[in-house]
């Protein structure tokens, strides 16, 4: 009886410097330095279906679904939505499997496919 | 909190459903959980002999309670029943179509890491299928609304369940949807299936009206009153997930046409086009019924 629901196909997170300029609370920027094995927690406004049963990429945004390219790959470990001040929110943590080289032109993922 | 296995209560509402019904049962008796669980299958007034396969199966089960409807009353009513007779803290829902991994309820109820977890589940989908819940707060909320039948029923639940300041856990907890796919033959059939489809969406305006601040999230309300297009016309097209090739397709799966030449293409477009148009038209008619402009 389950119905299909659209996922995010990323984990989109701001800029560090707006963590260090107290815009934004830690959980919700890209942490500054990326290490595989590392497990962050997040934090993202409004109601988001993750998908968990693979790697997505964790990307940078800045606003407007301007994002930048995936800067590592991550998958997430525990996903959970709750309300504030009538506000819905999703948090949850997520381990990071390998950091790319924000330089290099390779494709890493194919929709929800991890290319390697 | 670690380890916490509580005791469950698994609740599966079947319909006519007899030819399959049995591995399920099978399945969730052959889990690994370290406490007691007990299944409550609620035979929804099955017109197939859902009931004779159920006595004959586990009618001696003590693990198993049967509760039997004279008449079909919906998918909501089934779960509710389902829902007193349990016995157990936690109240798991699972379809009667999914066959459970061996560690399923284990990952399941790892999500209730802290007494602030109100439901937990590894559907994804704001509930559904293996979604449990605290039964002291489904009984609190009074279980499912049986004004919606059937489609978004789960979200509703959760919804509420979120609204009383509990948290909703989404977990890794896997099991095989054994649902076989029967696409409607003939255009009369595709005809009923997709008008059956449309009629869903009058559920969409009583969630908006119930669940306001989550629901225009949930449902990319625009404006107040209009359900993004785009997203209508997106799970139509198939384009929802990959933008790849274009399909017309239903949420659950089934093809009806693929895009893979320019006139396919075309035919898709336009139908799915005609068909955001009358998803409109559907939420119109339940703004009627329940009073609260959605489109």
């Amino acid at each position: 009886m389950g119905i299909q629901v659209e996922f995010n196909p990323d984990l989109a997170l701001r800029n560090f410097s707006e963590c260090k300029n107290s815009n934004r609370k830690k959980e919700e920027c890209i942490p500054e330095n990326l290490k595989a094995g590392q497990i962050f927690e997040f934090l993202k406004k409004g109601l988001r279906n993750y998908w968990l049963l693979g790697e997505i990429p964790l990307v940078e945004t800045a606003g407007n679904q301007q994002l930048s390219r995936p800067l590592a790959s991550i998958v997430l470990l525990e996903v959970t939505h709750f309300l504030l001040d009538k506000e819905p929110y999703t948090k949850g943590r997520y381990k990071i499997t390998e950091v790319f080289n924000p330089k290099d032109n390779k494709i890493h993922f194919d929709g929800f496919n991890r290319l390697k | 909190m670690q380890d916490y296995f509580p005791k469950a209560s698994i609740v599966v509402a079947t319909y006519n459903y007899a030819g399959k019904i049995v591995p399920t049962i099978e399945g969730i008796l052959a889990i690994d959980y370290p406490n007691d669980f007990e299944v409550i299958v609620v035979n929804d007034g099955s017109s197939d002999n859902t009931k004779e396969v159920l006595e004959k199966n586990f009618g001696k089960n003590k693990k198993i309670k049967i509760i039997n409807f004279e008449k079909n009353s919906g998918v909501c009513a089934a779960r509710n029943a389902g829902i007193r007779a349990a016995r157990n803290e936690i109240v798991v829902n699972m379809d009667h179509d999914c066959i459970p991994e061996k560690n399923w309820l284990k990952n399941l109820m790892k999500g209730f890491s802290s007494e602030k977890i109100g439901v937990v589940s590894s559907m994804g989908a704001f509930g559904g299928t293996s979604t449990a819940a605290r039964k002291n707060i489904l009984e609190k909320i009074g279980g499912y609304d049986e004004q919606y039948r059937y489609y978004r029923e789960d979200t509703d639940l959760t919804f509420k369940i979120m609204e009383l300041g509990y948290e909703y856990s989404v977990v890794k907890a896997d099991y095989l949807h054994d649902h076989k796919i029967v696409k409607p033959k003939g255009i009369f059939a595709v005809a009923k299936y997709a008008l059956q489809r449309l009629s869903y969406h009058k559920n969409d305006v009583l969630l908006y009206k119930k669940h306001p601040a989550l629901a225009k999230k949930f449902l990319d309300v625009k404006l107040g009153f209009i359900v993004n297009p785009k997203k209508d016309f997106q799970v139509i097209t198939g384009t929802w997930m990959e933008h790849k090739i274009p399909k017309l397709s239903s949420p659950r799966g089934m093809v009806f046409l693929e895009g893979k030449s320019t006139l396919n293409r075309i035919v898709i477009f336009a139908i799915g086009a005609l068909y955001v148009a009358a998803i409109k038209f559907y939420r119109l008619l339940g703004s009627i019924k329940y009073g609260k402009l959605l489109l």
